[in-house]
């Protein structure tokens, strides 16, 4: 019962790790690059909730000092770090699509399965070689 | 002047802004761009350096920015690890410098400034990683850096080089995630993100969500460091970069996720006992790593794959320094920390002079090269000799100070992992001098090479000798870095 | 390929599975959220709530913070979706798509957009020019100009949109906030003798701000643009 109560008080955070690890499911799992890059859109998510949720109070009022905003306050810090977050995924995210529009051209698919990669190493024209059949 | 306070803000927002303005004053004009960003870096350099000199006069400071509390507001800090932004403003120059020519084949010329932007940024969040007190802003410089990482190595001309940023990115984003989970559980707990502060609150707290957040922060600086078994991304990433890039990744980008490892133990040094499983974690997979990097190093055929693989080898041995929390290992696990840094660069842009000047990145096409290239080859057999760790260069006093903190700690296995992972080391080295000096050329590029410009040459023989110079001046680093070693771990808060 | 995939997938299970369980056993040992008397509303944030109206100087408490206690990490925010539009030019293939319409759309959309242009570029402003007392700020707003820019682009074709600036005016629009943000981090220098200071003096501070905002709202919605334009190959910039 005790466990319960505890859960229940601590519901928010769980479904913020139940959020997460869906997150990764599909970020380990998934052979598609866009897929793969929404799973790590719904992790981010996830921890923007857990710490959006730190600074919540129960009944409490927007960090708004305004007239007809009585407190207790919810606290502004972890709204701005949420901020702070979000843009940083705005910018991971384009980058992400940018870069699966550069390999959709380059191997023509976003499977990763189906992407076979080039050698590795350029290697070196075979007409370079000392005594080779021209020069 | 060297007093003057701000200098230590503007180690970070100086190259920062700097690269901000660059695509904007030096549109399509690569040149210019080049000097202005090696301008700002030799700026930053000299900021750097006037850090470090009145750090060395009257030990660490810092500085509140805005004016507000530490807690309040955001706390820099000056300290021995910090002391990094000196050996990341060298190096950035010197690549900056020898991107010059290099830049004009290895990535579209329109585009040349806003790849000088994105140095200067890395440059800049790099700086204020090193410099921050702050675990929430921790995180933001680490996304400067990682997303100006991406990006660099996405605008090689390696036809792998758009899959290896992506793989990169995405490694890269899930360990920022892991780090920011980590910084709100610290939040949660403690109420403050000022790492002095979190520090000194987290003792009394309850064990498991700080031992939640410990792991969370350990295994997303893990992957920014690419510690074994999370270094797959280092070597397509750090092998298909343009060579400067690859030098300043290896040599300070993956450092960083270092640093972070330490400012994580210094963040729980209160709570000692929950380090130990960390601890003893991290030398074992250090030795996995030193050991596996070594051996994948040696089975390469591309040179830059094959420094790569290095870099994860000696990952290993910083880990396995900081692990074993004797003094003397974890001081010689923070010199390599700049001696790698100087070796690697050295060792990519040699690698990047190579093949802009021949196209070659195979060690077996190489054959002959010495007579060819002189000074380059010179250089790159230096800095070969120095990482296998040969007394008196930079690579020795890391491993020698590692090994003699597995003595002290009792652990003769981790000594015999170190010497055959230098061994390994010395016959892969072995056999790049080999093929560079005593074969005949096997390739017409090779036999009609010349040897690179001097805004190439130039870096390299600084960074070569710069390996020869940091092992002269090991006593004096290793005195240097002793103050850190006591802030780690809890052995003096 | 099929026996492979479903090996992984049983890995990734047993992993996330047994990374399941200390993340929920850490979480439930954290202060139950909501509780007035967690750590988390204690020291800092209480200081925020009893004075950070006065000494940040925006009654919206998290602009504050924003702005004034935590600015270096705006500020770094700011490069980082800079940084973003960088990589994403740097980065992006060569514009072999730019001037087609992305989507046809009928002439009822087509009407109704354009009309609405102008009304979600007034609504971004007041978003913008207001975060300091209500809800909003730069970056909200910058999201909605930039909503806009992109909403026109789908309508009309990117290419009319991203013509409306040349690439050159394009990068300095869009490094507005950066800019902005280092010119009052030195006059907050000049004036209270700390990088990134705020003057305390009311008057000043709250029109500072306002530019602060502007600046980063400018920027922001001309870097969303800008990675629209990357990401369908209109920008060569």
């Amino acid at each position: 019962m005790n466990v319960l109560a505890t859960a229940l008080g601590h519901v928010d955070y769980l479904v913020a790790v139940a959020l997460f690890l869906i997150g990764a499911w599909i970020l380990v799992t998934s052979g598609n690059l866009v897929k793969k890059v929404i799973g790590l859109n719904v992790m981010e998510t996830s921890v923007f909730a857990f710490i959006v949720t730190t600074g919540m109070i129960d009944g409490g009022a927007p960090p708004l000092v305004v007239e007809g905003m009585e407190g207790p306050y919810a606290s502004p810090l972890p709204h701005a770090l949420v901020l702070t977050g979000i843009v940083v995924a705005v910018s991971i995210t384009s980058l992400a699509l940018v870069l699966i529009l550069r390999v959709k051209s380059q191997f023509g698919t976003i499977e990763l399965d189906e992407i076979v990669p080039t050698d590795e190493v350029r290697g070196a024209e075979d007409s370079d070689a000392i005594g080779g059949n021209d020069d | 002047m060297i007093d003057w306070p701000h200098w230590l803000p503007l180690l970070a927002v100086l190259p920062l802004v700097g690269g901000v303005l660059t695509p904007l004053l030096f549109y399509r004009l690569p040149t210019a761009a080049c000097f202005w960003a090696a301008s700002i870096a030799a700026l930053t350099l000299a900021v750097a350096v006037a850090l470090l000199v009145r750090l060395l006069g009257s030990g660490g400071f810092g500085y509140a920015v805005g004016g507000w509390l530490p807690q309040y507001g955001i706390e820099l800090r000056f300290d021995e690890i910090g002391a990094l932004a000196v050996a990341a403003g060298f190096i950035a120059l010197l690549s900056l410098v020898f991107s010059r020519h290099y830049v004009a084949r290895a990535v579209d010329p329109d585009r040349a400034p806003l790849y000088y932007a994105l140095v200067l940024i890395n440059l800049g969040g790099l700086n204020g990683f090193l410099v921050t007190g702050d675990l929430f802003n921790l995180f933001v410089f680490m996304e400067i850096f990682s997303v100006s990482a991406y990006a660099l190595v996405a605008m090689a001309r390696e036809p792998i080089a758009a899959l290896a940023a992506l793989k990169y990115l995405l490694l890269g984003a899930l360990s920022s995630l892991l780090v920011l989970f980590s910084v709100g559980v610290v939040f949660a707990m403690t109420g403050t993100l000022n790492i002095a502060d979190a520090a000194m609150r987290l003792d009394a707290s309850e064990p498991m969500p700080a031992a939640l957040a410990l792991a969370g922060l350990a295994a997303g600086f893990a992957v920014k460091a690419a510690l074994f078994p999370v270094h797959f991304w280092l070597p397509d990433a750090h092998a298909a970069a343009p060579a400067p890039v690859s030098a300043m990744l290896s040599a300070l980008v993956v450092k960083a996720g270092v640093v972070g490892m330490l400012r994580t133990l210094e963040l729980f040094g209160g709570a000692g006992e929950l380090l130990q499983p960390l601890l003893i974690l991290m030398v074992w997979l250090g030795a996995a790593g030193a050991l596996g990097g070594a051996l994948m190093a040696l089975v390469q055929r591309d040179i830059k794959r094959m420094l790569a693989y290095s870099t994860v080898a000696n990952i290993g041995y910083i880990f396995i320094g900081l692990g074993l929390a004797t003094a003397s290992a974890a001081a010689g696990a923070m010199v390599h920390v700049v001696n790698h840094a100087v070796i690697k660069s050295a060792l990519f842009l040699a690698a990047g002079a190579i093949i802009h000047r021949t196209g070659l990145r195979n060690i077996d096409d190489l054959r002959g090269l010495g007579q060819r290239m002189p000074v380059t080859c010179f250089a790159m057999a230096l800095a070969l000799v120095s990482l296998s760790g040969v007394p008196p260069t930079a690579g020795f006093i890391g491993k020698w100070q590692i090994a003699l903190g597995a003595l002290d700690a009792g652990k003769p296995l981790l000594v015999a992992v170190l010497v055959a992972a230098g061994v390994i080391v010395l016959a892969f080295g072995i056999r790049v001098i080999n093929a560079l000096y005593f074969r005949p050329p096997a390739r017409m590029s090779v036999a009609t090479a010349t040897d690179s410009p001097a805004s190439m040459w130039l870096p390299l023989v600084i960074l070569a000798f710069g390996c020869i110079g940091l092992g002269l001046a090991g006593q004096p680093m290793l005195q240097f870095v002793a103050p850190a070693v006591q802030g780690l771990y809890g052995i003096v808060p | 390929m099929n026996a492979r995939r479903r090996t992984a997938r049983i890995l990734a299970f047993a992993l996330l599975a047994a990374l399941a369980g200390p993340l929920i056993h850490g979480v439930l040992q954290l202060p139950a959220p909501g509780s007035a008397d967690a750590p988390a509303h204690a020291n800092v944030s209480a200081n925020y709530v009893e004075r950070g109206a006065e000494s940040g100087g925006a009654e919206n408490l998290v602009t504050g913070v924003l702005l004034n206690f935590r600015a270096l990490d705006t500020f770094g925010e700011v490069i980082v979706i800079f940084t973003a539009w960088l990589a994403a030019a740097a980065v992006a293939g060569t514009g072999s798509r730019s001037g087609r319409r992305a989507i046809p759309v009928s002439p009822v959309v087509d009407y109704v957009i354009r009309a609405l242009g102008p009304f979600i570029a007034v609504f971004a402003f007041f978003v913008i020019v207001n975060g300091h007392v209500l809800p909003g700020g730069g970056f909200q707003g910058g999201v909605v100009l930039g909503a806009m820019l992109i909403l026109l682009s789908l309508v009309l074709g990117p290419a009319p949109v991203a013509g409306a600036f040349s690439a050159r005016h394009w990068a300095w629009l869009r490094a507005t906030g950066v800019l902005v943000f280092a010119a009052t981090a030195v006059i907050g220098l000049v004036l209270t003798g700390h990088l990134f200071g705020l003057p305390s003096e009311p008057g000043l501070r709250k029109s500072l701000m306002i530019v602060l905002e502007l600046g980063i709202g400018v920027g922001g919605g001309a870097v969303l643009a800008g990675l629209f334009f990357a990401i369908s190959g209109t920008d060569r910039a």
